[in-house]
């Protein structure tokens, strides 16, 4: 009985104040998961955990270091080789091969883009070498390149800029191709000419996707530049993964992996930064 | 004929879409109409008589397949800036603020920035917009986006509006005020307006007088004379007089929807 009466008074109260009731148990739900400390950095936690982790089992002799270094190891030997240079003279290497190929790779598809686009019959026609292309790694071109300009400069310029000008010249492409038809009959009931249809509406009514192709092409021109130089290159952060791994130098190959990594993520940040100064229309 | 005075003229027009098997369908069929200068003209008629195919072609997106249109006395070839159009979707430009999209069809026309941006700032204030120049599309409700739109339609000055139900995306109440707005706005500009709708009360209200079309092939059925006074409150909508003309307008349309039936 006792029990039952206490149950009335809560209830009671809780129709009186329907509200203030309401509101107490929502603060305190949100105080318990989603505003702690853990669940904000919750990434970083877990990253520095596994860090740990990994760092006491090869303290422990648990990991044969001749397969597998230490996050400890990596920092110390990566210290090292940024102090003598190596580190950074590879890096501008690579960046180097890597910065003239994708720029080439840039221009070159948003420029074939616009006009296989734009010119349906050239769309058309294009698209065979298009299929062919985006199916295929890029890599296995390299063979061919490096008969036709050798192992030099233009060998890793040229991969990079055909593992990255598909995805651009194909994104650039439906880009144009799907441009809201109501939109080109504003700029035609104002009597906009053909080129500045082209102008006022084609090209930024592309940009959303054409941002989207650089974003694909710069992940794959990475991969470009990295594979040109495993197998072809006497310089970079590639050969220097390689050539440390052909060296059983555990360390140096995580060091070149973490620096890839690294590179990866500024880039793909800064397309990124790119994207929202563009299409800052898009943000609400 | 005697068409120099007139704003729009048309004559004996037919407009004919080709199917698929090589035929031909005849959408629109000897149409005769004239605007005169400062009209407000709505044309209403049952879904599929053509109205919005024969606005296309005063627009000059639409080819005739016989007869001739006229404005201010010229034939009609093409699109071109003596006609402002505005159709049911805003279509603004998403990556241009209200402002850069209303001084679209002047930068197209190659007038200064100065000048179009004057005339720029000039029209948010008559759509009532001047706080929001700078916001984009996305940012802006269905019925500012399409006072944005009628904004960039009027900028280039043209010779005259055309309309193609402008409000028909838009929810009830909006749609009213919008048409409250639009009859403010044509007295400030003194624009003559050619505007395509299948809302009755919406034609009453607005119109000179309407043009009732008939079932496809769609020819003038009826012009209906509007006279009610100006200026016109919303409230008119509920007098024994608009809902005469809005009755007598359905009933015209409604037998030639049963014709096409029988």
């Amino acid at each position: 009985m006792g029990n039952v009466k206490q149950d009335d008074k809560g209830l009671v109260t809780a129709l009186n104040a329907p509200s203030t009731s309401l509101k107490t148990k929502k603060a305190k739900k949100k105080t318990t998961l989603n505003d702690s400390f853990i669940f904000k950095y919750i990434g970083p936690i877990t990253v520095l955990t596994v860090l740990i982790f990994w760092e006491l089992l090869y303290q422990l002799n648990f990991i044969n270091p001749m397969f597998l270094s230490s996050p400890l190891q990596i920092l110390k030997v990566a210290y090292d080789l940024t102090v003598s240079g190596i580190l950074v003279e590879n890096l501008a290497f690579t960046l180097r091969n890597f910065f003239f190929g994708f720029v080439l790779a840039a221009i070159v598809g948003i420029l074939i883009g616009l006009v296989t686009g734009w010119y349906k019959a050239l769309g058309k026609a294009f698209d065979p070498f298009l299929t062919a292309m985006l199916g295929t790694p890029r890599i296995v071109l390299l063979p061919l390149i490096t008969l036709w300009v050798g192992v030099g400069f233009t060998s890793k310029v040229l991969l990079v800029f055909l593992a990255g000008v598909f995805p651009i010249i194909l994104n650039t492409m439906s880009g144009v191709q799907n441009l809201d038809p109501n939109l080109t009959r504003v700029a035609k009931a104002f009597g906009a000419s053909p080129i500045k249809t082209f102008v006022t509406v084609a090209l930024p009514g592309a940009l959303p996707q054409i941002v989207a192709g650089l974003r694909v092409g710069i992940g794959q021109s990475l991969v470009g530049v990295i594979a040109a130089e495993m197998f072809v290159s006497t310089g970079g952060i590639g050969y220097f993964v390689a050539q440390s791994s052909a060296n059983f130098n555990i360390d140096r190959v995580f060091v070149g992996i973490i620096v890839i990594i690294v590179v990866g993520m500024l880039i793909t940040q800064s397309v990124k930064w790119l994207e929202a100064y563009l299409l800052k229309h898009r943000i609400d | 004929m005697l068409n120099g005075s007139s704003k729009l003229h048309s004559e004996t027009v037919e407009i004919t879409y080709p199917l698929k098997n090589g035929k031909e369908i005849i959408a629109v069929e000897n149409f005769n109409m004239t605007v005169e200068e400062g009209e407000f003209v709505c044309i209403v008629g049952p879904s599929g008589c053509g109205k919005s195919t024969l606005l296309g072609a005063v627009a000059g997106f639409q080819e005739i397949s016989n007869g001739k249109l006229f404005l201010n006395g010229k034939e009609i070839k093409g699109a071109g800036r003596d006609r402002g159009v505005v159709f049911q979707q805003a279509s603004l430009f998403p990556w241009r603020t209200a402002i850069d999209n209303i001084v679209y069809g002047l930068e197209i026309a190659g007038v200064s920035k100065k000048e179009r941006y004057a005339k720029g700032e000039e029209l948010l204030q008559l759509v009532g917009l001047e706080s929001f120049a700078n916001h984009y599309p996305n940012q802006l409700s269905g019925g500012m986006q399409q006072r944005v739109n009628v904004a960039r339609a009027l900028a280039i000055e043209p010779s005259l509006m055309l309309l193609d139900e402008p409000f028909g995306a838009l929810d009830a109440q909006t749609r009213e005020f919008m048409q409250l707005e639009l009859l403010r706005i044509w007295k400030a500009t003194n624009q003559t307006i050619l505007f395509v709708t299948h809302d009755i009360a919406e034609a009453v209200y607005l119109s000179n007088y309407v043009i009732v079309m008939t079932a496809r092939p769609g020819t003038v059925l009826e012009k209906v004379e509007i006279d009610l006074p100006r200026p016109r409150p919303l409230e008119i909508k509920r007098s024994n007089e608009f809902i005469e003309y809005e009755k007598y307008i359905w009933d015209l349309i409604v037998t030639e929807k049963q014709k096409k039936v029988i």
